[in-house]
């Protein structure tokens, strides 16, 4: 267990410290405190409701690999590989799967039927039960995943940055229906030493070489304290803005998405919550200030769109005939508008 | 523009090249160069998210960042294979960074550099042939076969 700060400043100072006589490193840690943690290239303002985080005492950390943001608190081991460039697979694709190979093993070891989840997931009966990400940091190649072990998604829920609190209901729905953890799986929790054993063998078997226990350098430990001072600067949090043009979204797993949009027409604004899976729009919610008569046809219409394809053809079809089928008038809206409004969830 | 492929990956013989960093350098009239990833890069690394250059008057020596990348969930450097200062960025990849995919080459160029010791740098790149063949060892010592997403420049 180290804390929070320390759970994101170990392995990135490990990489930045890293020589070329330096050995690949695994790391395994717990952070003894409940974070947040933005992806390297997300803007911190959008993300994250700074005011909820901040009345609960909950800290934000900016890390240096890829992918969204995440609720991390005790109930989660890490695993963070900080390797030579040259001993994982140069695509990437191919050096997530390596990675996720001992995390699947060790899943599978304590009888839960996990899977790879292309391009960078650990998948469980279609939910997400870990999450990647990576880097190049300094001079090496940094890959970095996590055991769920349980996990608060109403918590999770609340430190994102969203719209409404109806949008907000919309992701805890989510949550709930596409993540799994190894409590919920099991109905009860694996001894956390002995998953640690059995990852570290798994890893063994994965890479074909042994795995020893180390200690760190002087300067692994030196560029760590320099790491905890600059992750805590404004400067480091607060970089990055997002381009305007891009709408609220929110990701749930790869291939599951929860869009906030407004879409402007001549007949007023239309307001979706959208959840794609795929290329399907699999949950849609209608709000907005325009006319739309038979109004209560509006859930009908959110309820036809289920698992229509995301493409102009099959949209346009399904709005069309549901607009003949039940005499729908909503001035200054055509099918073509509802077509343009969702499908600004592709852009 | 003369160019070859190999294992489907395009390399112009007009460029110069930091093979092992994957970055080109194209040199202007007006004496600044154009800086970008290769196409090898952009399929190594996959559908690219996001862009991020370092502001124009930023001044870098070869091998230090110029800009991050983001693809599915890796971020990685480009790293400048010339020491200068940078005096313009690609706007139009923090909008669209995939052009970084689609158009390796041209559109989706990086910076542009107004180089320091620019003959010094170049004498340790390669270009024409020599570059042609160092891609070649390369692309088959690291088996790679590019990949080009939906709207990629054809050549």
């Amino acid at each position: 267990m180290v804390s929070y700060l320390r759970s994101q400043t170990i392995y990135h100072a490990l990489a930045y410290a890293k020589e070329p006589e330096t050995p690949d490193t695994v790391v395994l840690d717990i952070p003894a405190e409940p974070y947040v943690c933005i992806g390297f290239h997300q803007s911190l303002e959008t993300e994250v409701d700074l005011s909820f985080c901040k009345s609960q005492g909950i800290p934000v950390v900016r890390r240096e690999t890829g992918g969204g943001t995440v609720y991390l608190d005790s109930g989660q081991l890490f695993a963070q590989w900080v390797f030579e460039p040259n001993h994982l697979p140069r695509k990437i694709d191919s050096r997530f799967q390596l990675f996720i190979k001992p995390l699947v093993e060790t899943y599978k070891f304590f009888g839960i039927r996990a899977h790879y989840h292309p391009p960078n997931d650990v998948h469980v009966r279609n939910r997400k039960i870990t999450g990647t990400g990576a880097a190049a940091i300094g001079q090496a190649e940094v890959v970095t995943g996590n055991f769920l072990f349980d996990f608060n998604n109403e918590v999770m829920a609340k430190v994102l940055k969203v719209p409404d609190e109806s949008f907000r209901e919309k992701v805890l729905d989510s949550l709930d229906k596409y993540m799994a953890t190894m409590k919920r799986e099991l109905g009860t929790l694996p001894g956390l030493e002995e998953v640690k054993g059995i990852y570290i063998k798994k890893c063994s078997e994965a890479l074909g070489r042994k795995l020893v226990p180390g200690a760190f350098t002087d300067e692994e430990v030196r560029a760590m304290e320099r790491l905890d001072k600059k992750f805590l600067t404004e400067e480091w949090l607060g970089q990055y803005q997002m381009p305007e043009n891009i709408s609220r979204r929110v990701k749930i797993h790869a291939g599951v998405w929860l869009h906030e949009t407004g879409y402007e027409t001549e007949g007023g604004v239309i307001r979706m919550a959208i959840r794609t899976k795929g290329n399907l729009l699999d949950h849609l919610s209608i709000t907005g200030d325009f006319s739309f008569k038979p109004e209560a046809r509006l859930r009908g219409l959110e309820k036809l769109l289920r698992n229509v394809e995301l493409s102009e053809n099959s949209l346009k079809e399904a709005i069309e005939a549901f607009y003949e089928l039940h005499e729908i008038d909503s001035p200054g809206i055509v099918a073509e508008d509802w077509v343009k409004a969702i499908l600004q969830v592709k852009n | 523009m003369a160019h070859e492929k190999i294992n489907e990956c395009i390399i112009f013989t007009n460029l110069y090249y930091a093979v092992e960093d994957n970055t080109w350098v194209r040199v202007n009239d007006d004496g600044t160069v154009t800086i970008g990833m290769t196409d090898v890069a952009q399929s190594l690394a996959g559908p690219i998210l996001h862009a991020r250059a370092k502001s124009p008057g930023t001044q870098r020596k070869k091998g230090r960042p110029i800009a991050t990348v983001e693809s599915g969930k890796w971020v990685g450097p480009v790293k400048s294979p010339v020491t200068g200062e940078i005096v313009e960025v690609n706007e139009t990849l923090a909008k669209d960074a995939q052009m970084l995919n689609r158009s390796p080459y041209n559109e989706g160029w990086v910076i542009k550099m107004k180089p320091a010791n620019l003959d010094e740098d170049l004498a340790g790149m390669v270009t024409g042939d020599a570059a042609v063949e160092a891609y070649r060892a390369k692309i088959e010592k690291d088996g790679v076969t590019c990949t080009h997403i939906e709207g990629s420049e054809e050549y």
